[in-house]
């Protein structure tokens, strides 16, 4: 009997290099469904952490707006900002403690103020830093010294001026004010809000959102998520609110322009907020 | 021959690819579990975070619904329905009063605390007499699924506590969605929120919670506006103008005359009491507050109105109609009957004949009671001859028809209640009384001289037309209407409150007033101007309560 030594035998270069090209084909299966699949989980990740990051940010927009007096969106609609009541009376402990009310008259209507008053009957002018009022000890229709050095808001006038001076006073009432900015429109009766006021500026900066309250950066989302708000302010007779999308590019893009945009489209998300503390002026 | 194959050496390469698979399978599964597992926990977060805000809104409904329900601003009892006195410190001058409403939402997983404050505004905007009320909420979600960070990005900044500076309060999730995994931050931190009471107090579990703060003030004053009909409203007259002024404002061209100013007219049918208007700010800011609030949806506008007007279920806009302000069609409200004063005390008098007012505040005045006024009638002041306080206040409540002439002296205050019909000649409510004219008065008071002798126009009633109040007691017959008929020739210096009278203007009067009624109408030249210090008279209650001010506490 012949004894086959099958275990013996090698194979030949043929069997080999068909045997290495099979393999190689097999591995770069493999390492390319690894690399996809990696691919597809950072993607999966991202658009889900992206996702979460479009509704913080959402959020802090909604809570900023809702709490508002004034909210006024850029022409090109990436730079929001909003004028908040000062709630919080800052004593430099860390603890702040909550400030009281106090009641001002706009037209006949009564409104609350934290850390403000507010002024009736003002005048601005378009292009000029002065300020001039009636000047009556009568609550809500002068200004006063202790006015110097607060903020100052109202209707066409930019945010974060604050009051240089006053003058023309009398018996502590003063009919004149200068302003660190000029006003952008004129306005025979406007009513402007004095004191300290909290500046909660969103903008884009280099696609990514940036919070800043009062000149601080708030860091609310990743900088690196490609994320886009697009937000308008709609003023009517009798109410005032916000509409903003946020958007952002998926990982899993790979296309053109038009497909990235379609892309993005894809990701939008809505909100409507309306100003619970509406003011612009007595209407 | 036999050939044995060794099949034990095969299959390597298969077997390791399979268990690479698996592997990376496993990685990927992993990685998908994981980011549902995130994406779950954070959906349940901002679930919880968005309902902490509806539960705050709740309370805070719920203790402005309490506020409402009590009008009278000196007796809120504040002591049935769960309401019980809110812990120390009260604020000033308090007190007051907590509430908690739990166990609502998903499987009971929401709960508010309201607490309501009682203050006193101390600027002079509302009587220092009439609180009003901060209501406090704080909305509570007990957060479900697991406890964990969600995809923050990292705890805290700079420290657990707020800080002037934004950027040291934490990020992302941490700044905004503050959740207490084990103990609640803000009792820890801030306490009741003012510093007091802190403690470190363990939740049950993970929860997140929100605070907002709302201002209720009293809707004090009756006259808000111009007019405040719950029927119907038709007016002004084709030719006149509804619009506003200040009496207290020392540029009224006319303050001891009103009279309207025809002699430069802006444009067609925009007349107003100041003339040419937009060329002054402020007598243009005086001007446009002539609101007209109507609770049906019967409106018609004859001549242009400076001011807001709203209806109940109207199609009033802009397009159709000259109105300078804002215009709102959904906004539905009552007025209650007025029932008729306390009148012990009072002197009896026949149906005319003068009398003569003594009484020295709105508080006492001289009373008298009229079985009808058909007569003239003149209200004499006498505090003339007072060097300290020339001014009388009467109050006079007829129980019939009031048909004749009511003449009442310079620096006569009165109200004149009346249970019938009206029925008079513009001309026939001789009101003597002139607009004080200044912002600042110098009255003095009982007893204390003012600064320098004082004169009419010191006055502590500013409003020529504020010292003349009709009020219109209604029937307590059912079906029956009362009915206000005015005539020229004349023009009308008096305010009218008569929720339940159907008040009717003629000819070319000029209303120099204020309105509640159950319908108004004035046709021809009929004019109306508000006067605007009349947004502060008051018959003594709180029509209602409205909130002013939200802010949400972030901390």
């Amino acid at each position: 009997m012949k004894r086959a030594r099958l275990h013996d035998q090698g194979f030949t270069l043929i069997e080999l290099m068909f045997a290495v090209a099979v393999g190689a084909l097999m591995m770069a299966a493999l390492m390319a469904a690894a690399v996809c699949l990696h691919r597809s989980f950072t993607a999966v990740d991202n658009y889900f952490a992206s996702h979460v990051q479009q509704v913080r940010i959402m959020d802090f927009l909604s809570r900023d707006v809702k709490r508002s007096y004034i909210v006024t969106t850029s022409t090109d609609l990436q730079t929001v900002t909003c004028i908040i009541p000062n709630y919080l009376v800052d004593n430099g402990s860390n603890q702040p403690t909550r400030a009281a009310p106090t009641l001002s008259l706009v037209g006949n209507k009564v409104v609350a103020n934290y850390q403000a008053s507010t002024v009736n009957n003002v005048t601005t002018t378009q292009g000029s830093t002065s300020l001039t009022c009636p000047g009556f000890g009568l609550v809500s229709s002068h200004f006063s010294n202790s006015n110097v050095g607060q903020s100052v808001l109202g209707t066409g006038i930019p945010a974060g001026t604050t009051i240089q001076s006053v003058s023309n006073c009398s018996l502590g009432s003063c009919s004149q004010a200068t302003m660190s900015n000029a006003a952008g429109t004129t306005n025979n009766s406007a009513t402007v809000t004095i004191g300290v006021l909290t500046n909660v500026v969103y903008s884009v900066v280099n696609q990514a959102i940036q919070r800043r309250e009062n000149g601080g950066l708030t860091n609310i989302a990743a900088s690196a998520d490609n994320l886009i708000p697009v937000t308008s302010d709609i003023e009517l007779l009798n109410t005032e609110f916000t509409q903003s999308t946020v958007t952002f590019l998926p990982q899993f893009a790979r296309g053109d322009q038009t497909f990235f945009a379609n892309e993005r489209a894809g990701t939008a998300i809505f909100s409507l907020t309306y100003l619970r503390n509406r003011r612009r002026g007595d209407g | 021959m036999k050939t044995q194959i060794h099949q034990r050496d095969n299959g390597n390469i298969l077997v390791c690819a399979l268990c690479t698979i698996v592997i990376v399978s496993l990685i990927g599964a992993n990685v998908l579990v994981n980011c549902n597992r995130q994406y779950n926990i954070t959906a349940k977060q901002v679930k919880g975070w968005k309902e902490a805000l509806y539960a705050a809104e709740a309370g805070g409904d719920a203790g402005f619904d309490e506020v409402r329900k009590a009008l009278n601003p000196i007796g809120l009892p504040f002591t049935t329905d769960g309401w019980a006195a809110a812990p120390s410190p009260a604020p000033t001058p308090g007190p007051a009063w907590t509430k908690t409403i739990s166990g609502f939402g998903q499987e009971g997983n929401l709960s508010t605390t309201v607490t309501i404050d009682k203050l006193t505004d101390t600027t002079g905007t509302i009587p220092n007499t009439t609180p009003y009320y901060r209501i406090r909420a704080v909305g509570t979600a007990r957060l479900f699924g697991l406890p964990r960070v969600g995809l923050s990005d990292q705890f805290f900044a700079g420290g657990p506590n707020f800080v002037a500076n934004s950027a040291s309060r934490g990020v992302g999730d941490t700044l905004l969605r503050k959740i207490d995994f084990k103990y609640d931050h803000f009792k820890a931190s801030y306490g009741d929120g003012d510093g007091h009471n802190l403690s470190l107090s363990t939740v049950t579990s993970p929860q997140i919670t929100r605070r907002i703060e709302l201002v209720a003030v009293p809707k004090y004053f009756v006259f808000g506006g111009a007019m405040r009909v719950v029927n119907m409203f038709n007016g002004p007259g084709n030719a006149g103008f509804l619009d506003s002024y200040n009496s207290k404002n020392p540029t009224n061209p006319n303050p001891g005359s009103p009279q309207v100013v025809n002699n430069d007219i802006p444009g067609p049918n925009t007349t107003s009491y100041y003339g040419s208007n937009p060329s002054n700010s402020i007598y243009l800011a005086d001007a446009h507050d002539g609101d007209v609030f109507v609770g049906a949806k019967n409106f018609a506008e004859g001549g242009p109105i400076w001011g807001d007007v709203t209806t109940n279920g109207g199609n009033v806009t802009h397009s159709g109609y000259q109105i300078s302000g804002t215009i709102d069609n959904n906004v539905p409200f009552t007025i209650p009957p007025l029932p008729a004063p306390n009148t012990t005390g009072f002197a009896a008098t026949g149906s005319g004949g003068p009398v003569t007012a003594s009484g020295t505040s709105e508080g006492s005045p001289t009373g008298f009671v009229y079985s009808g006024l058909s007569g003239n009638v003149t209200i004499k002041n006498g505090n003339t001859g007072s060097s300290t306080f020339p001014y009388a206040y009467a109050k006079i409540v007829v129980n019939g028809d009031i048909t004749g002439k009511i003449t009442l002296e310079k620096g006569v205050t009165a109200e004149i209640w009346f249970t019938g019909n009206m029925k008079v000649k513009a001309g026939d409510l001789d009101n003597q009384n002139v607009d004080r004219g200044t912002q600042t008065a110098n009255p003095g008071s009982l007893g204390v001289p003012p600064l320098t002798p004082p004169t009419p126009a010191d006055d502590p009633n500013p409003s020529r037309v504020g010292h003349m109040k009709f009020f219109g007691i209604s029937p307590t017959t059912s079906g029956v209407t009362q009915t206000i008929e005015i005539d020229p020739p004349g023009n009308i210096f008096a305010t009218f409150y008569a929720p339940s009278a159907d008040i009717t203007v003629t000819g070319d009067t000029d209303i120099f007033s204020a309105i509640v009624g159950r319908s108004f109408s004035g046709n021809g030249n009929t004019g109306f101007h508000y006067d605007k210090a009349l947004n502060q008279v008051d018959i003594g209650v709180v029509t209602d309560y409205q909130v002013v001010s939200y802010v949400e506490d972030i901390r």
